[in-house]
């Protein structure tokens, strides 16, 4: 864990409706922070903020008061795919990155005041694995710790519904990190589970899955979802079609994503932090 | 089919291995789900698992001996069950000119043995016996279809030979070789002589009897000496006109009264018994059944070849896979 990942932050574009003081824009008005209106001492019976100019050249002579903005804080949950195929090593090791961005997020969160959550999944919620929402520091280090040790145990990534029925309710931020080798039924399902909340989507590739193969040579591979074995006698052409079909499946579920999610973001190898915090501060990468 | 070994053959299930277990280290990869097979993958998986199998299979074949048996084939053909009766006195040393031979002269045996055994390779299907005379009847090889022993027999004629010429006795060796061959098929007896002696009465009389009780061809293939009588011509009438004195031209009136199937042929050179044995051949072309013996086979030799091919084939294959963690900076380092 690097400087890089402790200054990763994430900002929202939305107000929340949460009530506990925190650092994001709410529907609450307090009296500290950033001006937001005048209403009379009646709405909002704080005489301390009483706004003497305002109130003087009242026509109807009330008494203002100053209210200002409120921040909130919000609740922040990371669901993690923890499918076989996210066991795949290459350049990079995508159960540790995932593991790392949850870090940084729960760092972050330590730091604003959010609460954390990580649920992690793959046909079902791995309850093993799982932490519910907290403000507790050591429990969100022993969870990732936790994370990081596991081990794939099903396939499938249906687990992400029983996630949208844990979780639902008020407006959270979720991040799904996974590797979105997805079918298009599951990415709706997906979707339409989550469809109330900030849904930020990071997606893990590594090189060596399609531009870094071999251009020749026999590839023996076994499917980490499915287990199947397949020899491969890999040439061009046929790197060239692969390449096309996985760029195909991954616009048929980001189109798909699009329609409920924030843009996608895609960790290639390994993890950019200052990409990552731009992406999620300002919406670009 | 027959095995030399066949205890080996219980390891022949092992041949369905290759079809259940990888012969190749696996990698995982994410998801095959949307890639699909590729048919040059596809052959190539199962033409390596095949060779998997015939690998396996051809080592226990081989080890467990797999070989033909030996089979005996009945064929028809054109030919004839031939007994070669060859004059082995000792004038067949001499060439056609009644010389010792030297130099560029062959002797009679000679030529009669490079003509003859031209004619046996010749004659696919023919059956040949050999025998000889001259003192006494020898009998050399019965008749058989095993051409390897009977050119060896015909390569023995020119050996040196003995005095006397007892032609009567050697066809009734002959005719009791034709005899114990039992095999279908038209039977010819080829004299082969340079001279013969008197076949006395009581030997004709028994001559007579046998050959009347069975269809023979005789052919009487007379070497000629030069200067020495012909067999055809007819003596001038002053001339003394007996066996004794003309024994050859009393041996073939003798065959001629025989009523078989009969043929003389007078040969003063090479080219004569050349066309004289040509002849032959063309009048011994009735059709015939012989076997053909097809020698036990072994055929482990190829069954290991077959494995050594297969595994030529996976060595390619393992020298040609590519491992995905062996490409540079290919592991993940944490």
């Amino acid at each position: 864990m690097n400087d890089a990942a402790r200054e990763l932050a994430y900002a929202i574009p939305w107000r929340t409706s949460g009530v506990r003081v925190g650092a994001h824009k709410s529907y609450l008005s307090g009296s500290g922070g950033l001006f937001r209106d005048i209403v009379p001492l009646t709405v909002f019976p704080d005489p301390r903020r009483i706004a003497v100019r305002a109130s003087l050249s009242d026509p109807f002579e009330r008494l203002l008061v100053r209210r200002a903005e409120q921040p909130s804080s919000i609740d922040v949950v990371v669901l993690v795919d923890v499918s076989p195929s996210m066991a795949f090593e290459g350049r990079g090791n995508k159960m540790a990155i995932a593991a790392d961005v949850a870090e940084a997020l729960a760092i972050f969160t330590e730091r604003t005041g959010d609460t954390f959550a990580l649920l992690p999944f793959d046909s079902k919620l791995r309850h093993d694995l799982v932490l519910w929402k907290t403000l507790s520091r050591a429990a969100h280090l022993d969870a990732i710790d936790r994370l990081r040790r596991s081990r794939a145990e099903r396939k499938g990534s249906e687990g992400i519904a029983d996630a949208g029925a844990v979780i639902a309710g008020s407006r959270k931020l979720v991040f799904i990190v996974s590797d979105f080798l997805w079918s298009d039924a599951e990415t709706r399902m997906a979707v339409e589970a989550l469809a109330f909340h900030d849904v930020v989507p990071i997606e893990l590739r590594d090189s060596l899955e399609i531009e870094d193969l071999p251009s020749w040579g026999l590839l023996n591979l076994r499917d980490l979802e499915s287990g199947r074995h397949r020899l491969v006698a890999m040439r061009p052409s046929l790197k060239e079609q692969w390449l096309t079909l996985r760029n195909e499946r991954r616009d048929r579920i980001t189109r798909v994503l699009d329609a409920n999610a924030r843009e996608m973001f895609t960790i290639r190898d390994s993890i950019d932090w200052t990409r990552l915090t731009a992406y999620l501060l300002y919406g670009i990468a | 089919m027959i095995f030399a070994h066949p205890i080996a053959l219980y390891l022949l299930p092992l041949m369905l291995i290759p079809l259940f277990l990888g012969t190749q280290k696996l990698e995982g990869y994410p998801s095959l789900a949307v890639l699909p097979p590729d048919w040059l993958s596809q052959a190539l998986a199962w033409t390596l698992r095949f060779a998997g199998v015939l690998a396996i299979g051809g080592i226990v074949l081989g080890l467990s001996g797999i070989a033909l048996r030996e089979r005996k084939i009945e064929r028809f053909g054109q030919g004839a069950h031939i007994v070669l009766l060859i004059d082995r006195s000792a004038s067949m040393n001499d060439t056609f000119a009644g010389r010792q031979p030297s130099g560029a002269e062959e002797s009679k045996s000679a030529a009669a043995k490079r003509l003859l055994k031209d004619f046996v390779i010749e004659r696919k299907h023919d059956r040949f016996g050999i025998a000889e005379f001259s003192t006494a009847p020898l009998h050399v090889v019965p008749i058989t279809d095993h051409k390897a022993m009977v050119l060896n027999a015909i390569d023995a004629i020119d050996r040196p030979g003995l005095a006397f010429t007892d032609v009567g006795r050697g066809l009734g060796m002959s005719l009791s070789m034709i005899d114990e061959d039992v095999l279908p098929g038209s039977r010819a007896i080829v004299l082969v002589s340079d001279g013969v002696a008197v076949v006395g009465r009581r030997v004709q009389e028994a001559l007579r009897t046998d050959f009347a009780r069975r269809p023979v061809h005789l052919y009487f293939l007379y070497l000629r000496t030069e200067g020495s009588n012909s067999m055809f011509a007819t003596p001038p009438s002053d001339a003394e006109d007996t066996p004794q004195a003309l024994p050859e031209r009393h041996l073939n009136k003798f065959f001629q009264s025989l009523r078989i199937p009969y043929r003389a042929y007078e040969a003063e050179n090479a080219k004569a018994v050349k066309a004289a044995i040509d002849d032959i051949g063309k009048l011994e072309q009735t059709p015939i059944v012989y076997t053909e013996r097809i020698p036990q086979y072994d055929l482990s030799r190829w069954a290991y070849a077959f494995a050594a091919l297969a595994l030529a084939l996976l060595l390619a294959a393992k020298l040609c896979a590519r491992s995905l963690h062996a490409i540079p900076g290919g592991v993940h380092a944490r």
